[in-house]
């Protein structure tokens, strides 16, 4: 990795030129920054096609440059969360170096079409919704959790996803499945379990679900969309000076 | 010395905000299609910061992020404004090719929809 080796250039650069217990600190310092960096840096530079099997995936053989994110299949039981999935997806997946259809443009022109529910859209044959729109692959998002429990001591919210794309040739080019979990903690019990209880009531209380599930629906698109060994494979944009 | 740390550290710094540099400017557009699904009364903002978003990024020569011509477009259309959703429409065919075929197609339809009217 060159950033990396660049630091390590001067971090030897460094100890030469100092005493010894001030460099032991000071490489200490620098192998934590180092480790940090390089851990930074390879979850943004390391090329996805090297860590996946040796014949050529179907979605190298796709190649898609363009994606058409279709509305959001339903299964939980809030109705708004369909529509608030559909808004987080474009950024990180265009970030990712694909043209991605405009998400609402593509929702009201399907509602025109009488493609009302995602249900409907997302048993379309994929050939001819990708011919539909010119689109060189599908990306199916079903929400299979999107909830908060409330169980004794607090509020516990759980989103639960699970993404597919499809070629235009209608061949599966990726999935994946992510589930995310958000549980409040409080970390000092008074050893008095009536009063850990009216503490944990009003954590539950101020710590209001709602914003939850936004943060937690990003963590979980960016996990799987740039993350992990199933991560999509950079697109024909990605790295690109504009 | 403290020049020397504060290089490593402005190096660290620069990796690591060179790391988090979108491809794009954005502007926010997830928080305002949130907001606008969240209340649709939303719209007219929406519309308004995307396309003076636009304006920025083509003054600056920038490259406008994928879809967001095409959204301005149809909210534009969704007011009953066909002129300047073919405009949009138009900004974004020749600004990304992979748009082409569907923004040809939608162009072709308000198009004629004017013309019947």
């Amino acid at each position: 990795m060159r950033n990396g080796n660049e630091i390590a250039g001067i971090q030897t650069y460094f100890l030469g030129r100092v005493s010894p217990l001030f460099s032991m600190l000071l490489s200490m310092t620098c192998l934590t920054l180092l480790s940090t960096l390089v851990f930074v840096e390879s979850g943004y530079a390391a090329n996805p096609s090297a860590e996946r099997s040796g014949t050529e995936s179907a979605f190298d053989q796709a190649a898609p440059s363009s994606v058409l994110i279709v509305p959001v299949v339903n299964h939980s039981l809030d109705v708004d969360a369909p529509n608030y999935m559909l808004s987080t997806l474009t950024i990180p997946l265009a970030e990712r170096g694909y043209y991605v259809f405009p998400v609402n443009t593509i929702k009201i022109v399907l509602e025109q079409e009488g493609f009302y529910e995602p249900d409907m859209v997302h048993s379309e044959d994929p050939v001819a919704l990708a011919a539909l729109f010119g689109a060189d692959a599908v990306l199916y998002v079903t929400i299979n959790r999107w909830d908060a429990q409330y169980i004794v001591f607090s509020t516990q919210v759980t989103v639960d996803f699970s993404y597919r794309m499809v070629s235009s040739a209608g061949q599966e080019i990726w999935t994946a499945n992510k589930t995310m979990q958000y549980t409040p903690q409080r970390n000092n019990s008074s050893g008095s379990p009536l009063a850990d209880f009216l503490a944990s009531a009003i954590v539950a209380a101020i710590d209001n679900a709602a914003p939850k599930y936004m943060s937690l629906t990003e963590e979980a698109n960016d996990a799987v969309f740039r993350g992990g060994y199933q991560k999509i494979p950079t697109g024909p944009y990605y790295g690109k000076k504009w | 010395m403290l020049t020397k740390n504060l290089l490593l550290i402005s190096l660290a710094l620069l990796m690591v905000t060179g790391c988090s540099n979108r491809l794009y400017d954005w502007d926010g557009y997830n928080d305002h299609l949130y907001n606008y699904y969240k209340d649709p009364a939303t719209a007219d903002r929406f519309l308004e910061r995307m396309e003076t978003h636009l304006q920025r990024v083509e003054e600056r020569g920038g490259k406008p992020a994928p879809g967001l011509y095409a959204e301005v477009g149809t909210l534009y259309l969704q007011k009953g404004d066909q002129l300047q959703a073919i405009f949009f429409y138009q900004k974004e065919h020749d600004t990304w090719k992979e748009s082409q075929y569907f923004m040809t197609a939608l162009i072709k339809n308000l198009s004629q929809r004017a013309e019947d009217k």
